[in-house]
């Protein structure tokens, strides 16, 4: 049988590339963002504090194309070396829980690091900084979930085509547009950016649960493509 | 030689048929595939046979029947496509993969990989290790397959046309591979292929597959020893040309050939009258049977 340490070893080897690359470029862009904002303060138009708050949409888009490819590559790839469906999806939640919260870690760093940077700078941060455990709590939620939405969209994607998959992009858009037009969604956004309560996570914690379940009665009767 | 030999089939598919949106690609194929013996999965283009080998593996879910491994159903569980390695013709999921990085997943994920083996058959066909496999030829990227499916050590290894691409040189090289390795470290192999002559010597059983149903599994001998040329006097031999035991004739100056398919009862009396009893090849009786049962099924059709 295969070691649980091999399988994660194996896994590490899959995404390291990929995940260095990001961090570096990542990194790489906020220091220039804080050497410009503080030597050269009127070209870019924002807050120093706000070099940060761009790297959560970013790292969500990562998530997202993380989830797709798990779906579409990862599967087929351990299929082909002889892991049946519920392995793969084991190792899928195992990897997601684990990939979210390093990153949801790393990103908490860079924004407690930076902060730190830019006080040694002598500049004012304009807001407070969140807790450093809260911030990595209300990442690793929201990133999971959507890790998960995204498998499940590459999973019909690789199972039922392109117009399924179009499909649910669709579904997702629609559901985005009518969740952003409550007007309760504002007022649960600002709060949970405003860490007022950490509960408000039941919500991402509740979608990743109906993502996982819907994700895993997909992947448990898809084929491998023949050609 | 074991004193005593397991006989039991490690694999079966019993009454196993597949269709894809109303294509039906395998229809009630049923074979016991024999442990520790090399398989030969013998059909035309389109016949079914990679349909087959992913049913086998487990890859793709049956429409009926049922997919056995040491008695077990294949599909999720775990000792069982753990100890299947299927090599297919191409591996999409590998085109962003280094070759290097193929073989460090090979010997993280099979329990029994042989990296030493596996060194030694990357030295043999010069792979690069540094390359990409959607950036090699084609037939380097058959090589990377038959590395992982020779180096697995697995119980059953499936071969799906494992040397497209390949010059005559690496095919024999391959097939030399295969039968040293087979016989220090028997398994159960299914190998695929259209170059039925070459790998004729492999095989210990035939399983022949047309339009998606098995029509023949045999030890290769046994399949061999029931097709006979018979050469002679076109005037001793056209008597025969209807019967239905003939899959081909031709004629030429008064000679006349055919393939008998099928016991010969008056085979001595054959002799006596002068007509030359030869075996047929594999690649030919192959041709033959695929042709014949084209004709019938197309005689079905027009009825």
């Amino acid at each position: 049988m295969r070691s649980f340490r091999k399988q994660m070893k194996f896994h590490w080897i899959d995404f390291r590339k990929a995940i260095y690359i990001f961090w570096l470029v990542l990194i790489l862009v906020n220091s220039t963002q804080i050497v410009i904002q503080h030597f050269w303060p009127g070209i870019i138009d924002s807050p120093i504090d706000q070099v940060f708050a761009a790297n959560y949409s970013v790292i969500a888009i990562f998530t997202l194309v993380a989830g797709l490819i798990t779906a579409t590559q990862t599967f087929p790839l351990m299929m082909s070396f002889g892991f049946t469906r519920k392995q793969f999806f084991i190792n899928v939640q195992i990897i997601s829980v684990i990939y979210c919260a390093g990153m949801a870690l790393m990103q908490s760093i860079v924004v407690h690091a930076g902060s730190a940077i830019i006080h040694l700078f002598d500049s004012q941060l304009q807001s407070s900084l969140i807790p450093f455990f809260t911030l990595w709590y209300m990442q690793f939620w929201i990133y999971l979930a959507i890790s998960f939405l995204f498998f499940v969209m590459g999973i019909v994607f690789y199972r039922f085509g392109t117009l399924a998959g179009i499909f649910v992009i669709a579904v997702y858009i629609m559901l985005l547009y009518w969740i952003t037009e409550k007007p309760s969604f504002d007022s649960y956004f600002n709060s949970i950016t405003a860490n007022t309560s950490p509960t408000l996570i039941l919500i991402p914690l509740i979608i990743t649960i109906i993502a996982a379940s819907i994700g895993w009665l997909l992947c448990r009767r898809a084929a491998i493509r023949t050609h | 030689m074991r004193d005593t030999i397991d006989t039991t089939p490690l694999l079966e598919c019993r009454h196993v048929s597949k269709q894809f949106s109303g294509t039906i690609a395998v229809k009630e194929a049923t074979a016991s595939f024999e442990r520790d013996a090399i398989h030969g999965l013998l059909g035309a283009n389109g016949a079914g046979k990679t349909t087959l080998l992913h049913l086998l593996s487990g890859q793709i879910f049956q429409t009926q029947g049922d997919i056995l491994y040491e008695g077990y159903p294949v599909h999720e569980n775990p000792q069982a496509v753990a100890n299947i390695c299927f090599v297919k013709s191409e591996e999409r999921s590998w085109m962003d993969y280094k070759v290097k990085h193929l073989m460090n997943f090979c010997s993280l994920l099979y329990p029994h990989w042989d990296e030493e083996f596996a060194n030694e058959l990357l030295r043999t066909f010069r792979l690069p290790l540094g390359r990409r496999y959607k950036n090699l030829s084609r037939g380097m990227q058959s090589l990377v397959g038959i590395v992982r499916g020779l180096a697995s050590r697995c119980q059953v290894t499936l071969f799906d046309e494992p040397t497209l691409g390949l010059d005559a040189d690496m095919r024999e090289t391959f097939y030399d591979l295969l039968i040293r390795d087979f016989s220090e470290n028997p398994r159960t192999i299914i190998l695929s292929t259209h170059l039925i002559d070459e790998s004729a010597k492999l095989f210990q059983y035939i399983t022949l597959i047309e339009q998606g149903t098995i029509t023949t599994h045999l030890e290769t001998e046994q399949f061999m020893e029931q097709a006979h040329y018979l050469q002679g006097n076109s005037s001793l031999l056209e008597r025969l040309s209807e019967d239905p035991h003939v899959l081909h004739q031709e004629s030429l100056a008064g000679t006349t050939r055919l393939v008998w398919w099928g016991d010969l009862d008056n085979r001595e009396q054959l002799i006596h009258q002068g007509i030359d009893i030869q075996p047929v090849p594999l690649q030919k009786l192959f041709v033959y049977l695929t042709r014949k049962r084209l004709k019938s099924s197309q005689s079905e059709d027009v009825i």
